[in-house]
């Protein structure tokens, strides 16, 4: 009986359609996209960038671990040695990015042993011409100087970089090895005392 | 008498002579064929590039075969080239739809290879995200799924809940769809305060928000008419073909690995295996509802308990040191510099290690000869398996089953042909 009663009066498809005409009093959830953009969270993984030391210097000393841990094998770094007034100074002297083979996994910021690979919030850099994608030097640190806020940021976010400069955090914090460190220290401190 | 040549004219033309002919008063007689019609693999609901040959009699399907292969990219020979570590990225675009299960189903086979144990908070961490990655799975399913059948509005709503989760996804590892999250021996970030405070948001909210699908879809006559007695599968053929996840719970055999196998945390919260009875579309359909909530409530617990400590094990051979440590340590520095360039060495020695995905049991099977590659990586993916069944639960449906047909596996191309 109650079941013949809901086939006749719909009763189901009149409860579903009251809640949705609820949702007209909701407030809406969908973004415009070009005219209204999502805000993005310091950790996202963007285009990348090469970074400047504060004094203008670059950071990158063309060490190539960025392209060994790369899984698509889209970084290539050639580097160059400078010896000037007995100052040995290693560089790359040309570093390319190829963008269409990136996945934006972010293991190259993880391996670079200076920060000087950070990831930005850019990810409207489509074009008509794939050359344009291939990311070289000179374009990397132009982005690195436009977005260097959100490289930083994403440093920091990833436990790569401490907020200031003189206190960083462990990447994955070893309160252990630090334990350690301290016990060597006390040891070294008691044998010098001793 | 003309007319009988004039037809066998024609006929000769098209080099279909051999085609016994039978002729009644000097016609030709009627035959009747099977109807061959090719689904895919460009059809808008067939979940990705899956190409189906259904031989039809009128409206019912008599013999379906799908064909494989149009996704392939070769995972697995890929993964042979790569280490360890490299190989998480591709284990993201397994099953693109739930990248973190599919991270941490590998990251558990490699990690079983070495024998390391995980620190507490990392379980927690791992399980949390694995979890957070079943609803939206689910969510996803559900709202393809009522959209394929012919249900729009479930699919916004279950988009607005899913869209919530992937923000959390960006906040915790800084993609929405291929994390990359988890590494050997722990993951990559901590959650945040704020996550959890999201996190916690979400849960408050979401039983309700299920309860909305639940209006649309439970009752709804269209939806039960298409899918009860839909795609059936006793609990004896869903073993013996192999199905796991939903699809082998939908015809009530209680089988799940996070209950038979425990691992990450599952063996510290409470949580039931939701079974069903008929092993039908409707069916599985109720059980993923009861998933998503029993997920929420697993969440919920893990957020409760979550443990202080690390978030990565501690061994200098097979993580990176600590960060600070890379700039003052000359030891760290070349830890640092070994695990970039070769990665770590696993052990000699073979393993299979199966992880309860959203679609089923995702397992990697690793030939390790020594070395900071595998020589050989296999991976089990439950859509690849269900897609075996497929003839068998097809049979004897009208064609316009077939959609709700292979929505009912959650199929992902990506996976299935790897
Ligand atoms: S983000 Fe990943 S794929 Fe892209 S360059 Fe860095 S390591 Fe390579
Ligand atoms: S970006 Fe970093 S890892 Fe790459 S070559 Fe330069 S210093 Fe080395």
């Amino acid at each position: 009986m109650n079941k013949l009663f809901h086939s006749a009066f719909f009763t189901e498809i009149l409860k579903a359609l009251r809640m949705v005409f609820g949702h007209y009093f909701v407030k809406e959830v969908t973004l415009q996209y070009p005219h209204e953009k999502n805000t993005l969270p310091d950790t996202h993984r963007g285009a990348l960038c090469l970074l400047r030391y504060e004094s203008g210097e670059e950071r990158c000393v063309g060490c190539d671990l960025c392209n060994a841990a790369c899984p698509s094998y889209c970084i290539t770094v050639v580097s160059a040695v400078e010896e000037n007034d007995h100052v040995v100074r290693r560089f790359a002297t040309s570093f390319d990015i190829d963008m269409t083979k990136c996945v934006f996994c972010g293991f190259c910021v993880e391996a670079c042993p200076v920060n000087a690979l950070g990831m930005t919030k850019m990810y409207e850099y489509s074009t008509s011409n794939k050359r344009d994608l291939v990311f070289d030097k000179a374009k990397l640190y132009e982005i690195g100087e436009k977005w260097h806020g959100q490289a930083k940021g994403y440093l920091i976010a990833h436990n790569q970089e401490g907020e200031d400069e003189t206190v960083s955090e462990y990447r994955y914090r070893f309160p252990s090895s630090r334990k350690q460190e301290e016990e060597q220290k006390e040891e070294v401190e008691a044998q010098v005392d001793g | 008498m003309e007319e009988k040549q004039e037809t066998a004219d024609r006929l000769d033309h098209y080099g279909e002579d051999e085609l016994d002919i039978e002729y009644v008063d000097g016609k030709p007689k009627k035959r009747v064929e099977d109807l061959l019609l090719n689904m895919g693999p460009q059809h808008p609901s067939t979940h990705g590039v899956l190409r189906i040959v259904l031989e039809m009699e009128g409206e019912v399907i008599v013999k379906a075969t799908p064909y494989l292969g149009y996704l392939h990219r070769g995972v697995e020979k890929l993964a042979e080239n790569s280490t360890y570590t490299q190989i998480i990225p591709l284990t993201d675009r397994l099953d693109y739809t739930s990248s973190m299960t599919n991270n941490y189903a590998f990251v558990r086979a490699v990690e079983k290879l070495l024998q390391v144990e995980i620190p507490e908070r990392a379980e927690y961490i791992r399980t949390i995200v694995a979890e957070m990655q079943r609803l939206a799975g689910h969510l996803f399913w559900l709202g393809t799924q009522a959209l394929d059948i012919g249900a729009m509005t479930v699919f916004f709503y279950t988009f607005r809940e899913r869209e919530i989760l992937l923000d959390l996804f960006e906040l915790i590892c800084g993609a929405r769809l291929t994390m990359s999250y988890f590494r050997v021996g722990g993951v990559d970030r901590d959650l945040s305060q704020e996550v959890v405070d999201r996190l916690y948001q979400f849960l408050k909210t979401f039983p309700e928000k299920v309860d909305e699908y639940n209006t649309l879809l439970e009752t709804n006559r269209i939806w039960v008419g298409r899918t009860r007695d839909i795609a059936m599968i006793s609990a004896e053929d869903a073993v013996n073909f192999g199905l796991t996840g939903p699809a082998l719970r939908g015809s009530g055999v209680n089988y799940d690995v996070r209950k038979a196998e425990p691992y990450g945390a599952y063996d510290k919260v409470e949580w039931e295996v939701p079974l069903g009875k008929n092993g039908d579309t409707y069916d599985r359909y109720w059980i993923r509802v009861e998933e998503m909530r029993q997920s929420a409530k697993i969440i919920k617990q893990c957020l409760d308990q979550l443990p202080e400590g690390l978030i990565a094990v501690d061994l200098p051979n097979l993580t990176y040191p600590p960060r600070d440590k890379v700039e003052t340590d000359m030891e760290s520095l070349i830890h640092h510099f070994m695990i970039a360039t070769e990665g770590f060495d696993v052990p000699e020695g073979e393993v299979y290690c199966g992880t309860e995905g959203p679609k089923g049991e995702l397992g990697f099977y690793i030939v390790s000869q020594g070395g900071n590659k595998p020589y050989r990586l296999r991976i089990r993916p439950p859509s690849f398996i269900h897609m075996g069944a497929f003839e068998h639960m097809a049979l004897g449906y009208m064609i316009a089953d077939i959609v709700t047909i292979f929505g009912t596996y959650d199929i992902v191309m990506g996976e299935c042909d790897r």
